[in-house]
């Protein structure tokens, strides 16, 4: 039997979806409150810089609570702003509505503070980002719409008297531009994701990963946005898999792997886009987890999940020496790092470790939970919210 | 109208490029038709420049291609074997002739290196002159016919706001005294090196080995002289099929037959085994009608085979390069008179050594290009 059969597949159900007043009671419970706005909750960049950090403060904090509210919620902001102390605008849009919740704080002179993760406030950029997406600039409707998105963030992100960014660089390059404090609050791991990566890592222990002969390749591709990162490890998934029949690929999320060779394609597996819980049982179940990224401003902003995601089930990671898994991964010690030419080498390299057995997955493994486990996160979540 | 010039010189068209406003680190842009491997290497001596530059600069090496899109693995087996690194991870783009729905972004102080007159031409306008380096491995005229090309090359070689990096100081000599003067100001010149890790003798059993070397669509490259030499020195007996193998290497070599001796044709050789390969050669012939002395006859000569070439013009000989590089006008008459000296200078193993080791090819690239770094940092 696979060790994957001893970890089921969880029924996923949105764990932030609660009812207005039961965010609104977690918002209370505690003498300083932080108010996180989103626009629509997702398990994209809600789940990691709104769901987490209440999940943290609340599980772990003794006098700070803190709750998440949405657009829906637009007919209880005077509450909201009644009750908090803090309001954190993560990532949204200018709208009328914003405008008014911001206007309620800061009325009765409570902080109101952005947060970001991606470099997407400053139409400077927006040419170089549409086509880092794999965007069409040449295309009214592609430039309309990320012209009025990256204007939105950024009337929305002036109204705020500070911001919290992802990373060290990111940061800096928004305090040069806003001319404002810019704290740094870095992507961690919540307690669902814990609990079913510790499940799986403990089943991947015992198996010792020889369900069977094949050696797995990994790719998640969590939006559209990555073909272009994808197409930097293609050839040399390809060369591996050629060199060595054992080798597989799998890739989840929205990703053409139509590129292959017909002889190879057999051994690409393709699934679809699934939630963040049971996409840790997919990235549990291989041995390598490839994460490209073209290196240029915009992917140095970015943070380390994907390293993370991947290295709590004991799966290391190849990954591009980017600001962030450059500050994580130590090469050869807790995963890899491969410059866009090294590929060819980086991924033969990691495989002989693995048919080694070499300790790289424990190392990782013991590096994600030592540092990005929720409890561990809590001094920098605090810090962030503290102004 | 202007399509049908556009389409006839899309190589040469301007670049579609759009400014951004900084990045996380500077960057040199080499633009190429491709990273494929060719005899004349001039993608690869580009792409070391290229990387030693960035070294020199802090800079972020970004290579863009128009034919086809860059074979990142090749890049990082030729760095490693010339033993340079590079700094930052770099960014490959493939802009295609025609059709692309991406541009080539340009930031603030960016370098641009340009392998090829074409690829200058596609620079021309879309960014500024002083920023590009025009990398000359060759009196690219040489490769035309007096028409359309041959009038855009000229152009572009001499436009005078351009720094030219010239390989060799026998084409840079060329240059300045063919109607380029404005190279004694702009230009600056380095000897290309051949990495002893590379390009060293290897021991072999077994019979002696003539190599010739030819790129069929490289017009400067004398194929068919080269082969008549080789049909004069089998009839003559100056290579004696009992003793010696045939090798023929370059993409599109005729399908030729030399009765006895029979000869293996090789093509393009993947890079590894080319550096093998030429360590394996007794006498190697390479013939051209280019200033520059190519190349694959340096090449050989580092790797300690003796080579057979022709003269390239009265002022310069090609032996300080190295006592093994026998070079004679180029009619068949005096290369055959050469590839009998050549052979005979093979047998003598102690005196061909000695030879070898009294090279004055460069090894290394710090050394190598130090003039052109200083002139450009």
């Amino acid at each position: 039997m696979s060790w994957l059969e001893t970890v089921p597949t969880v029924q996923y159900a949105d764990p932030w979806a609660a009812p207005f007043g039961d965010r609104f009671a977690a918002l209370t419970r505690r003498g300083r409150r932080i108010a996180y706005f989103y626009e629509v909750a997702d398990s994209t960049t809600f789940r990691y810089r709104a769901y987490n950090p209440c999940q943290v403060l609340n599980a772990h904090s003794a006098d700070v609570s803190a709750s998440y509210f949405f657009l829906l919620d637009f007919e209880n902001f005077d509450r909201i702003a009644a009750a908090a102390d803090v309001l954190i605008l993560c990532r949204v849009r200018y709208s009328s509505r914003i405008n008014a919740l911001v206007t309620r704080f800061r009325t009765q002179r409570k902080p109101v503070i952005y947060d970001i993760d991606d470099l997407v406030y400053d139409i400077n950029y927006a040419h170089l980002l549409i086509e880092s997406v794999g965007a069409d600039a040449n295309t009214e409707p592609d430039l309309n719409f990320w012209y009025a998105y990256i204007g939105r963030v950024n009337a929305a992100l002036r109204l705020c008297e500070g911001a919290i960014a992802t990373n060290a660089f990111l940061a800096a390059k928004l305090e040069a531009f806003l001319g404002k404090r810019v704290k740094v609050m870095p992507n961690f791991l919540n307690a669902e994701q814990l609990r079913i990566s510790n499940w799986i890592y403990e089943a991947k222990a015992l198996s010792r990963l020889r369900d069977d002969d094949r050696i797995y390749l990994g790719y998640f591709s969590g939006s559209s946005t990555h073909q272009r990162d994808f197409s930097i490890v293609e050839k040399a998934i390809e060369a591996a898999m050629r060199s060595d029949e054992r080798v597989c690929l799998r890739v989840v999320g929205f990703i053409d792997v139509g590129q292959f060779p017909s002889q190879l394609r057999h051994r690409v597996q393709h699934l679809p886009f699934m939630d963040f819980v049971n996409l840790q049982r997919i990235i549990g179940s291989v041995h390598l987890n490839l994460v490209p990224l073209q290196n240029n401003v915009f992917t140095n902003c970015k943070s380390e999940l994907k390293y993370f995601e991947s290295a709590i089930v004991g799966t290391p990671s190849i990954a591009s020496p980017t600001f962030g898994f450059e500050r994580c991964i130590v090469d050869g010690e807790n995963g890899y790092l491969a410059k866009a030419h090294e590929w060819d080498h980086a991924i033969p390299r990691a495989l002989d470790d693995i048919r080694k057995h070499e300790p790289i997955a424990v190392a990782c493994r013991d590096h994600a939970e030592l540092h990005y486990g929720p409890e561990h996160r809590l001094a920098e979540v605090l810090a962030a919210v503290d102004w | 109208m202007r399509s049908l010039t556009s389409a006839r010189f899309a190589a040469s068209s301007p670049l579609p490029t759009y400014s951004v406003p900084d990045s996380d680190a500077n960057r040199l842009t080499l633009v190429a038709d491709s990273t494929r491997a060719t005899l004349d290497g001039s993608f690869d001596i580009a792409l070391i420049l290229c990387a030693a530059l960035c070294q020199a600069t802090r800079r972020r090496l970004r290579i863009v291609t128009r034919a086809e899109a860059a074979d990142s693995a090749r890049i990082h087996r030729l760095l490693d074997g010339h033993a340079v690194e590079l700094f930052f991870d770099p960014q490959f783009l493939h802009l295609p002739e025609s059709g692309s729905r991406v541009g080539m972004n340009v930031l603030d102080g960016e370098l641009f290196v340009a392998s090829c007159w074409r690829a200058v031409a596609s620079l021309i306008g879309t960014v500024p002159d002083e920023s590009i380096l025009y990398l000359l491995q060759q009196d690219e005229r040489l490769r035309y016919a007096r028409g359309d090309e041959y009038l855009r090359c000229a152009a572009v070689m001499a436009r005078p706001g351009i720094r030219q990096v010239v390989s060799t100081q026998l084409l840079y000599d060329h240059l300045a005294q063919a109607g380029l003067a404005h190279i004694i100001d702009r230009g600056t010149w380095f000897e290309p090196a051949f990495p002893e890790a590379v390009f060293h003798p290897r021991e072999r059993p077994g019979k002696m080995r003539l190599l010739f070397c030819a790129q069929a669509d490289n017009p400067t490259d004398l194929l068919y002289l080269g082969l008549e030499l080789i049909e004069r020195a089998l009839e003559q007996r100056t290579i004696d099929p009992a003793m010696w193998e045939l090798l023929l290497l370059g993409e599109g070599m005729p399908d030729v037959d030399f009765g006895d001796i029979g000869c293996v044709h090789l093509g393009n050789l993947p890079d590894q085994q080319y550096g093998e390969l030429l360590g394996t050669v007794d006498v190697g012939i390479y013939l051209s009608a280019s200033p520059h002395p190519g190349y694959p006859m340096l090449a050989l000569a580092a790797s300690g085979a003796v080579v057979v070439t022709n003269e390239r013009d009265e002022h310069h000989g090609l032996r300080h390069y190295c006592e093994n590089i026998i070079a004679a006008p180029a009619d068949l008459p005096s290369l055959a008179a050469a590839l009998i000296e050549a052979v005979a200078l093979a047998a003598r193993k102690t005196l061909r050594s000695k030879n070898h080791q009294a090279a004055a090819i460069p090894r290394t690239w710090n050394s190598s290009l130090a003039r052109v770094l200083a002139s450009v940092v």
